[in-house]
């Protein structure tokens, strides 16, 4: 049905664009994630101290986040050495 | 699984002045004896790792309540969840605000791991047993050992996680031990590019959602949810923008068709 449409693969890419692929990822996925807050009803004023000074900068929300952060490394390293094999699945 | 076990040494007095290190050891342990199974029904009989360990996953918690509303449950209170641990075993505070000893913790086996799987033999085997199984084996590498080594650490670092939440934050062991942390654990793994060096970075940027959802909540009633919607569409954003560097889309006339 959709045979008029083909995908290739790229012979290879390079380290930038890679990179710069990543980047923009995350800019466009901020953007959106800020979109969700704005329209979840959080004014838009607020956004910046509530997503940024409040979590990363202030020393009690920065020791929240950090705490936070700790299991969290772990269970991403051990999702990261299952995904390395190519394992799916909650390993 | 982990916090299982640890909580398991902290209530029945293991290990006398060893118990936080002991606690620490069986729930490393405990994720490593979970993931076994898995393991080896996936290398041995090929069985899907996604059924076994979604199945497995729910074992665990239905364990998980049994023993909150039977043999680990605090009988002063109608809660499940297990007593508070003593002062010993606690991991100690650092001297900034709740942070505690987990978080070195999880830096040195992150930086360990990186190490193994960036400058040693074992992550080069690892990569080739993947690519290559074949030409592996020719060149007398034992594939199945090194992944089976492999996912043994990875279920142990799962372990750990437990064990560091109950020993490092919670201070007991509740039903919503490592709630979401699958979820976020994947998530931080694709947004470092399956890179150790790069998940402390990512973890301290999806842990700032996570801290920032409760602040949203209690402020602007918005649900936690939210977070969820968020860590997806960063996820999707990533993974399209992969596709699109990999892949060219190419569009051929139909006549050509």
């Amino acid at each position: 049905m959709l045979d008029w449409i083909a995908l290739e693969r790229r012979a290879g890419v390079s380290a930038w664009r890679s990179a710069a692929t990543y980047i923009a990822a995350l800019v466009v996925a901020i953007a959106l994630s800020l979109g969700v807050v704005v329209a979840a009803g959080v004014p838009t004023g607020a956004l910046f101290e509530e997503l940024i000074v409040q979590v990363f900068l202030a020393p009690a929300g920065l020791a929240r986040t950090l705490t936070a952060a700790t299991p969290m490394m772990l269970a991403a390293l051990a999702a990261t050495l299952c995904l390395r094999l190519k394992l799916k699945g909650s390993c | 699984m982990g916090a299982i076990l640890a909580t398991t040494v902290a209530l029945y007095d293991i290990g006398g002045p060893l118990r936080l290190p002991l606690m620490l050891l069986a729930g490393a342990l405990g994720g490593a004896l979970w993931i076994a199974l898995p393991a080896i029904l996936k290398l041995r009989f090929g069985v899907s790792e996604v059924i076994v360990t979604l199945l497995s996953s729910n074992i665990a918690f239905l364990f998980l309540q049994h023993l909150l509303f039977g043999p680990f449950g605090d009988t002063t209170h109608n809660f499940p969840t297990s007593p508070v641990f003593d002062g010993l075993e606690k991991l100690p505070q650092l001297s900034f605000g709740d942070t505690h000893l987990g978080l070195i913790i999880a830096l040195v086996a992150l930086a360990l791991i990186g190490l193994a799987t960036h400058r040693m033999r074992f992550g080069f085997a690892a990569r080739f047993a993947v690519d290559n199984p074949r030409a592996a084996e020719a060149l007398g590498f034992n594939t199945t050992r090194v992944m089976l080594t492999s996912i043994l650490i990875g279920g142990a670092m799962a372990g750990l996680a437990g064990a560091v939440i109950v020993t490092g934050t919670e201070h007991r062991l509740t039903q919503a031990v490592g709630l979401n942390m699958t979820f976020n654990g994947i998530i931080i793994a694709a947004l470092a590019r399956n890179l150790p060096l790069l998940i402390p970075i990512v973890a301290f940027f999806i842990a700032g959602l996570s801290v920032a959802s409760q602040s949203l909540k209690v402020f602007y009633g918005v649900s936690e949810g939210i977070v969820l919607i968020i860590q997806g569409s960063i996820l999707l954003t990533l993974v399209t923008f992969q596709f699109a560097t990999t892949y060219r889309v190419t569009f051929q006339s139909r006549r050509l068709a």
